[in-house]
Parts: structure tokens; sequence; C-alpha cells
């Protein structure tokens, strides 16, 4: 079974073993260039250079204009005035994070995750929520950015409530509509086309929809005698509503996954496994879901990364309002560049962002792999 | 092996194949540029001296449907019209400039695609912007200024009133044409002020002349119909903060001194608290501006606060008696919010002589035809003369508003501003929106104004 | 009834059908709600701009007018917007389709020295912030004066870091049996790629060939900054560019019938392809 990380030297022994190694790297080679070369030009040599800008203090407007600033733009997005360091500060969430070491030594129990990963993640937990969060600035004291640890927080936020839901949607309708003839083609249809809507329409839609005065919504819920949510200008219902959008116009990609990833598992399991009595919760649990955790982990880490990334919705339907609520990283940096035309800061917004996501995906793929 | 060299034949074959394709399609593009312009200019050009095209960056929108050819403004229906018909009548002029559109953006995208033209390095030839976005371009050194410029031009700048002008000055340079001043109105529903009986004698509606009067019409008049007082776009435009800033501009405060942010002062907690108190007793904290306009022109509210530029459409589609009119007094001093639409002239790095006098006649052009702009659109003119002149005093309600001429006032012009501005926008409207103490709400966006401007 | 799986064992017909029709009905159900945002689109756009104006509460059309539809085909410069989308998303489309699934050959398939080291690299750049990197592009572009040109709106979208994960992904679940089968036979590498690998994977190419074409119609930013010239717009920019200031309360059914518009093409893409995602065929013994 050719493995993801099967990487065969092919040195071992001398002539037609070390020729095939040559031929087997310069295929790999080969078939990988054409995306490489400009996956190289266009992608990578951009980043190294936005890495780069963001150790200088760089205006948008006037790139030739920087100066060499070091770390100081990492120091503003992190620190404040008069930090200090207690035990109460943000302490639920605190406490709620370090909970996290539970899972983690379970993982570490039965082998999910190896020694060595856990103890590293679990000493990272601890010095998160039980160190790191307890600085913040004292009565005296602001933050450098007041929006920076906001935005992150809101951030994190809507991947943890997006996440699962629209993982967990995307497998349910795939499930659903995995089965050949035309109705069911029309079906997933449905279900799909709001992916196809560009992000203005979109937002427009659902603004309109949401609205208590002009929306469908609102007058739904007057016909159950109910009175309307403004759902966009409320502190705690802006964000549900900007899931709720979001998985209704995304939730279509994660069931064109599921759906192509349910085709990889042999049907004549399933039919052994209902000759042998299985029934269709058992089949369901012992076929089914492990033979679709390949994709599951392919849509679960892209949707992460789809979450942190966050922006265009969220920015139009309520700007990051009502009070920041909804303000998430991309639409900081995004000002940060554009409008407050700080595009060194802004580039260093990124790095850190970019690290968040990398790290997240190392950890799912660790977790993945050690199950093999 | 043979095979194997066989597959990487395939390959580079496949590549070439499709470097070949793309290139075809580019070629076909370019080729399919038309040279003409694309502001439609009409035929008739015998030019004698040779062309100079020029690039133009505006919002507005594109509405080159339903103007192409067009060159008499009077059947312009909107902003876009305008605009457009008026290049286009350069355009078909015998002047030996062609004026080119560049993607004409939505108001939103705007500035991002005009910021990454500068970091280009090929900004356009004129460009239309903001006055409170003219001190971040001015102080980098990236407009040219154009005072003795467009004086050569015929442009008489002493024409212009003290708003305007004061709009593209900076530390003594003009570095654009004022286009418009642009600003916060009253749109009043003058039946509802009737059946509370606050109307005068000839019919007008009586504004308010302070804070309390105000909150006693709004009483009388939600007694007396059962409708809204006040309605505004209470969250997602920052209108809240431009009625705080002509509130605190009323009362004889600054939001800046030029340097830094000053929003915790006493005039400014006063305006916080009015604002508060009209949100929750006289209006719906909940509307945006699709909605708080919904339900002005459905007859629900008696006041709402937007600008000058609806005064047209307003005029049109109100099924009530309306009128346009200036925020009025309610602490003794006169503000109300304003911005400007101004014409640009980017620093070019390789500063083409011809392109540059082209782009100063087209300046003057619309130096001269500022009339016909304020006239189809609903703006405040910039230029005295044209205030005082008939046809401007014709169309609808500009008599009504003539005041706001003088009483609107720009935001501080201070590099940065753009962000300050947002900052305090979110904090006011956490006040009345989220329930956010005033107090703290102020401080808060001080020092965020301030994080902002420092940066 | 004959999409229904028919079991051999006739006693068994009515209640496993039954069951059938009565989840499909409730599908349906759901899908139809799931609609209704949608519905409502095309009825604004159905609507006139006047009189949506004052009700935009009724899920039918009010005052039922096709001069929206009608005014967008007339508009600006429409037609040559929709040809740049197409000409611009198929050919990234297929350049996207072709390199990714080499990629993914390769990942997947052959061992080559290096593959532990670039296989994540590649991977992280699908976490690089778009907005990030997107002036340093713009710059690179503008330096080579290639900005206002097709290829501007190719080639940063070509190399899809999202497209070399999936197919990895699911190429490397396609049994080796199959492959190795094959190369016993003689095929080449290539030959395995071409003949094997591509027709075996059509449900995940079909997904990401979806994607792709989606997203990149949908693109906004970068052509907003790049193709600065009327003729170059994509529909996307294009539509865009008409709107005036606060459209939404003055021409909202004229905004709505440019998202039907614009939404139409990639609809009927999806209902054509989409049944490439359901494989008719099994993938033979053995599992992953």
């Amino acid at each position: 079974m050719a493995s993801l990380y099967n990487v065969s030297k092919g040195r071992k022994g001398g002539g037609l073993a070390s020729r095939e190694a040559r031929s087997s790297n310069l295929a790999g080679w080969g078939f990988l260039a054409p995306f490489l070369a400009i996956y190289a030009a266009l992608l990578v040599y951009p980043i190294f250079q936005a890495i780069s800008m963001g150790f200088y203090d760089l205006d948008l407007l006037v790139i030739s204009d920087r100066t060499w600033i070091g770390f100081d733009n990492y120091v503003r997005m992190f620190w404040g005035t008069e930090m200090a360091w207690t035990l109460e500060n943000m302490a639920d969430w605190r406490i709620a994070g370090l909970f996290l070491l539970i899972p983690i030594g379970l993982a570490i129990k039965s082998k999910k995750l190896g020694f060595v990963e856990g103890l590293v993640l679990a000493v990272l937990v601890v010095s998160i929520f039980g160190v790191a969060m307890g600085f913040a600035p004292s009565a005296d004291g602001r933050w450098f950015d007041s929006q920076f640890w906001l935005s992150f927080g809101n951030t994190v936020l809507f991947v943890l409530l997006s996440t699962p839901l629209i993982v967990g949607f995307g497998l349910l309708l795939a499930l659903a509509l995995n089965r050949p003839g035309k109705w069911t083609g029309v079906l997933r249809t449905l279900f799909f086309a709001p992916f196809v809507l560009s992000v203005s329409v979109l937002t427009l839609i659902w603004a309109f929809m949401l609205n208590p005065q002009l929306g469908l919504v609102g007058t739904l819920f007057e016909s159950l005698g109910l009175e309307p949510i403004s759902w966009l200008t409320s502190p705690i219902w802006a964000m549900p509503a900007v899931v709720i959008a979001t998985l209704w116009w995304t939730v279509g990609f994660n069931i064109v996954l599921f759906l192509a990833g349910l085709q990889d598992i042999d049907k004549s399991l399933y039919e052994a496994a209902e000759i042998d009595g299985a029934g269709r919760w058992g089949r369901f649990r012992f076929i089914t879901i492990p033979g679709l955790s390949r994709t599951t982990l392919l849509v679960t880490v892209l949707q992460v990364i789809a979450s942190f990334q966050i922006f265009g919705q969220v920015y139009i339907m309520t700007r990051g309002g009502p009070n920041g609520a909804t303000r998430v990283s991309i639409q900081h940096i995004y000002e940060s560049g554009f409008r407050d035309l700080e595009l060194g800061y802004a580039s260093a917004m990124s790095v850190f962002l970019f690290l968040v996501m990398v790290f997240f995906s190392v950890v799912q793929f660790r977790m993945v792999r050690s199950r093999d | 092996m043979i095979k194997k060299r066989n597959g990487v034949a395939k390959l580079a074959a496949v590549a070439a194949a499709s470097a070949l394709v793309l290139t075809a399609c580019a070629t076909t593009a370019e080729e399919s540029t038309p040279s003409e312009s694309s502001g439609g200019s009409s035929g008739g050009d015998s030019t004698t001296q040779e062309e100079v095209t020029i690039s133009l960056a505006r919002f507005f929108g594109d509405c080159d449907d339903t103007t192409e050819g067009v060159t008499d403004v009077n059947q312009a229906t909107s902003e876009c019209e305008v605009i457009q018909i008026l290049t286009n009548a350069f355009n078909a002029e015998d002047n030996g400039v062609t004026v080119e559109k560049l993607g004409g953006q939505a108001w939103g995208d705007y500035y991002t695609q005009l910021g990454t033209t500068f970091s280009g390095g090929t900004p356009p030839d004129v460009a239309v912007m903001h006055q409170h976005r003219l001190p971040d371009y001015v102080t980098r050194g990236l407009l040219t200024p154009v005072g003795d410029l467009l004086t050569a031009e015929g442009v008489d700048f002493n024409d212009y009133t003290a708003p305007a002008l004061g709009a593209v000055t900076y530390e003594g340079d003009y570095y654009g044409v004022p286009f418009d001043i642009h600003a916060s109105l009253w749109h009043v529903n003058v039946d509802l002020y009737e059946a509370a009986g606050l109307t005068d004698s000839s019919g007008m509606p009586i504004m308010p002349t302070s804070a309390a009067d105000l909150i006693s019409q709004c009483n009388a008049i939600e007694n007396a119909t059962g409708k809204q007082y006040f309605a505004h776009d209470w969250f997602e435009y920052g209108v809240g903060a431009r009625l705080f800033l002509g509130l605190v501009w009323q009362q004889g405060g600054e939001l800046s001194d030029g340097v830094t942010a000053t929003a915790d002062t006493p005039e400014g907690a006063e305006a916080l608290r009015l604002l508060n108190e009209i949100a929750t007793e006289c209006s719906n904290p909940e509307q945006g501006y699709t909605d708080s306009q919904a339900s002005f022109l459905n007859g629900d509210v008696a006041v709402l606060h937007n600008g000058t530029w609806v005064v047209d459409q307003y005029n049109r589609d109100a099924p009530f008696t309306y009128m346009a009119t200036d925020v009025p007094s309610v602490y003794g001093g006169n503000g109300a919010w304003g911005d400007s639409h101004m014409w640009v002239m980017p620093a070019q790095a390789d500063a083409d002589p011809a392109k540059q006098a082209a782009a100063l006649k087209f300046m003057a052009y619309l130096y001269e035809h500022v009339g016909d702009w304020a006239v189809g659109t609903g703006h405040i003119a910039p230029r005295t003369s044209v205030i005082e002149s008939a046809s401007y005093n014709e169309a609808p309600q500009r008599g009504n508003y003539s005041g706001t001429a003088s009483k609107a006032r720009m935001v501080p012009a201070v590099p940065g501003w753009a962000g300050a501005w947002d900052a305090l926008a979110e904090e006011l409207n956490a006040t009345w929106v989220a329930g956010k103490s005033q107090s703290q709400a102020l401080k808060d966006a001080e020092a965020r104004m301030n994080e902002a401007l420092a940066n | 009834m004959s999409s229904l799986e028919i079991q051999s064992n006739s006693r068994r017909i009515r209640p496993k059908q039954l069951r059938s029709i009565i989840f499909l009905s409730f599908l349906s159900f759901a899908a139809a709600v799931w609609m209704i945002p949608l519905i409502w689109m095309f009825s604004l756009s159905l609507s006139s701009n006047e009189a949506l104006k004052s009700d935009t509460t009724s899920i039918l059309p009010v005052d039922l007018t096709f001069e929206n539809l009608l005014g967008v085909l007339e508009g600006g410069q429409t037609g040559q917007w929709l040809f740049n989308s197409v000409v611009v998303t198929g050919l990234t489309t297929l350049g996207t389709l072709l390199f990714a699934a080499m990629a993914g050959f390769a990942f997947a398939r052959i061992p080559f020295a290096g593959k532990k080291v670039v296989y994540p690299l590649v991977l992280a750049g699908l976490m690089v912030p778009r907005e990030a990197m997107f002036v340093p592009l713009f710059l690179m572009f503008a330096e080579a004066e290639l900005h206002n040109t097709y290829e501007a709106l190719i080639l940063p979208r070509v190399a899809l870091p999202l497209g070399v994960f999936i197919m990895t992904q699911f190429m490397a679940a396609i049994p080796s049996e199959i492959e190795e089968a094959a190369r016993v036979d003689g095929a080449s590498r290539w030959g395995v790629f071409w003949r094997i690998m591509l027709p075996m994977s059509a449900p995940a190419l079909t997904a990401l060939g979806i994607f792709t074409y989606i997203l990149t119609w949908n693109d906004f930013l970068w052509p907003l900054v790049s193709a600065t010239q009327r003729e170059m717009f994509t529909i996307t920019t294009g539509l865009a560019s008409l709107q005036g200031n606060f459209a939404q309360a003055t021409e909202l059914g004229s905004l709505m019938a440019r998202g039907v518009f614009a939404s139409l093409p990639l609809i009927v893409l999806f209902l054509i392809f989409q049944k490439h995602l359901v494989r008719g065929i099994s993938l033979g013994s053995g599992n992953k």
C-alpha cells in the first residue's frame, strides 16, 4: 500500500535498485515540476516577501520608503503598557483551557498521540492557559493594539463554533445524498447551490433576510408571535448569524468532498457485513466511519484553515460589530494594511495567523498518523 | 527507460501547449482592447493636435449603458450619470484630450484599488478623493499641488466657499479641485410636524433650538401621530458618529487638535447623552441605512438624518410633504458633519508634461461644471457664484438647506483619520446597540483614536 | 422506482422502498427550505426597484418585471466580461486540475527523495492568508507589466495547494494493486497516470474542478486591482462596478438580478458535472 510518507531512498543495492531510485526521483520531480514552478514563483516568493515585510515599518502607499524595526511589530501585536500578571485575568477561559489536558492525557494513553508529542502539547497548553493568558495591562495601561487579541479571540471562537457544525452537516448530507439517481442529483445540486454565490450576493441576501424590519426571518418570527431579533446588531446573535450564513454558503464544499470519499469505500465490504448480520448502525460504525477517516481529516483540516481565514462575509455583514463582537483577525489585518496603510504591521499579523494555522494542522495530522 | 522519456516528453508537450494557449489568449485580449476611450467619446474629432489620453479613477459606479454617447447633462438621473455625461461631453470637445476611465469602482473598494496603483508606481492622472483621505496622500508627497497650475487654467480659487477651499488645502497649498460639499441634512416629513402643530404660519416645520426642545418635539409628535420621531442609520455607516461630531462642534468642542484625538470631553459626554436619549426615546436603534430610509419614505418617521445625496430622490419619491433642511443647532453653535469630493492629480514618477497639461485641462473643466454636479445630485456646490445662481436655487429644496454650505465642517485633516473614525463610530454604536457605558465608550474611543493616529 | 436498490428477497421490497420514499421526501422538503434564500433572491430580481423601496418581505415578486434581468444583459460590457470570466476560469480550472493531479500522483504514488520536505511546504501554502501576500504579488506583476492581461488572472491561481492536497489524499486511497498490475504489464508512469489514476480519481477531479471553477469565477479582490481596464473585468468585478452609492437601498432588484446572472452559469455547470461525484463502479477489492 502506498502510504503518504513512504519515501524509498532506493540506494540499498547497486545497479538496478539505484537506477530505479533515480528514475523514481526523476518521475517524482517531473510530475511535480509544473505545479512547483508556479508555486515557487507566485506563492512562495511573495510569502517570503510578506514575512520580511513584517520586520519593517512599511507604508502601503510608498513601498520604497521602509525602515527596519526588527520585532517591534510583533511586540506591538502581543504586548502593551503597564503589563501585569494576575491569576484572575480571564480566569474562566483559562480554567476551561486547562481542561484540555484531560483529552491530551487520554490520547497519550490510548496511543493516539505519541508520548513526546503529547508532552509537548501539554506543556504548550499549560504555558498558554496557565501562564500567557495571565498577562494583561493593569489599570493604567493599555494594549498597544487593542483590537489584536480581541479579533484573534473572535476568530478562535468562530473556528470552534463553525468547524464541528459545518463538517458534521457536510457528512450528514453527504451520507443522505450518496445514492445514484436523477432526483438525488437534483437534490445534491440544491444543497450545493449556495456555494456558487459570490460573497457580495451572499451577504446581500442574508443581511436582508436577517433584518428584523425588512427580512423574511423577521416576518417568520412575527408570524410565530415572537419579537424579531435584530441579529446583526446583537452582540450575542451576530456571531451565530455569521456562522449560519457561512454554513449555508459553504457546506456544499464538504458535502462534495465527503461524497467523493464515500465512493472510495469498497462496496463489497458493505455486502459482506450485511451477510454477517451487521445492522445499519453497525455498518456505519465499522465500515463507513473508518473508511472516511482520510476524507474526514481532509475536510476538517480544510475547514479549520478556512475558518481561521474567514473575512469577506463577516466584514460585509457586520463590519466587525457590534462593539467588535465579530471582528476577526483577517479583518484587522486588512484594515491595518489597506485603511491604515501599515503594510509591515499587517504582514507581521499575517505571519502570526499563518503559524497558528500551521500549528493546528500539524496537531491534526499527527493525531491521525499515530493512529495508522 | 525509453518509455520513461516518452512520459517526460508528453509532459513537456502539455506544458508547452498550455503556454501557447495562454499567450494566444492574452494577445487576443490585448488586441481587442479598443483604442478609443471607454468614456464613449462620440466621433467627429478631426484633431489638429496630438490626442493625449489621460486616465481617470473614480467611484460613483458605472453607467455606460445609459450614457453612451450622451453629452447633455440635463438627462442625468444619478451621480454616475452626471459625471459620466460630463466626461463624455469633455471628450467630445475638440481639445486634444481624451479621458479614459479606469474601473469605475463601487464606493467601498475604491481606496483599496487606488492604494495599490500608488504602490505599483502607476497612479492615474486624475482621481477623485474624499477630503478625509487627502491628508494620508498629501503627507506622503503623493499629490501634486495644483494651486498655481490651475489658476493659470482659469480656476478662481477665491470663488470657493470656505469649507470647500479648506478641504483641498494643506499647509497653504491647494491640492485639488473641490467638486462638492456633501453634508448631513435633516429630512423632514412636514405632514407629521403639522399634525403635531409644530409648523409656523407659512407651513414650514419649526426645528428644535435646544436639546430639551428636541425631546419635547419628539414627544409631541409621537403623541399626536403615533409615529417614530427620529431615524437614521444607527450602526452601518457611522452616521451616528456624524451626528455626534455635529453636536460636539455645536457646543464649541473639537474632536482633534490636529495631532491627537479628544473624544472624552464634556462636550462629547453631552453629545453622547443626547444621542442615547434620542435612541431610546425617539428612535429605533436597530435600524440601519436601508430600513431607516424605508421607514421614512413609508411615512412612519418624522425626521430622517441622512445626507445631501438623497435630496432629489426623496423629493421624487416621498408620498408626503417633504423638506430638506440644515441639521438644527441645539447647543447654540453651528456644526454639521461634512465631507467633500475633490479631484486630485497624483504625482507621477516620470511626469509627462503633455499628460499633466491634459489633466489640468480636465480639472479646470470640472471646476466649470460644479453647478451641473450640484443640481444633478443634491450635493452642495462648492462655489459661491454657483450657490447664488438662479439655476442652482431653482433646483428642488436647495434653498431650504443653503445654510449648510457654511455650517458644514469637514472632519479634522489628520493623517490616519479613517481608522480613528471607524474606532469612534464603533465605540459610539456600542452604547446604543450593545449597552456599553457611555463614559467607558468615550474613554475607549479616545484611546483607540489616538492609537490609529499615532501609527 | 428504477433508481432504488432492489433486494433479491422480494419479501423485503415494500418496507425498504417505503423507507426510501419517506426519506427522499423528507430530504426534498429540507432542500426546499434550504432554497428559500435563493428563491427570495430570484424573486427580488424579478421585482421592480421602485416597489422594493417600500417592501422587501415578500417571498413572491412584488410588481413583477423583467427589466432588472434585461438590464444586466444590456449593461456595461456584460458580454465581454462574461467572456473574460469563462476564458480565465476555464483555463485556470484545466491548468489547476492537470498540475494538481500530476503533483498529487507524485506525492501519493512515487517514492522520491525530498518528498517529505516538499509536501509539508506545499500544504503550508494553504495556510497563507491571501490578503497578506496580495501586495507582493501585485508588485511582482506590476514590475513585469503584466497587469490587465489574462496571464495575471490565471497564473496566480493555477498552482493551488488545495488542489494538490485533495488529489494527494484521494490518489493515495486508490488501491495500489491496480497500479502494480499495470506496471507489470509494462505501462510507463505517465501511462499509469493518464490511463488509470486519472479515470479512477474522477470524483476527486470533479470535486476539485467544480471548486476551482467557482472560486476562480467569484474571485474579487485580485481581479479588482489587477484588471483595472474595463475590457478586462471579469463578470464579478464588472457587475460590482455598476453599483452606485448605497445601491441596496435604491436598486435592490438590479443587484439581485446581477447576482442571479453571475451565479446561473455555475449552477448549470454543477448540475451537469455532479453525477461524476457518485461513481457507479466499485473500486474492486482491497482497502487503503
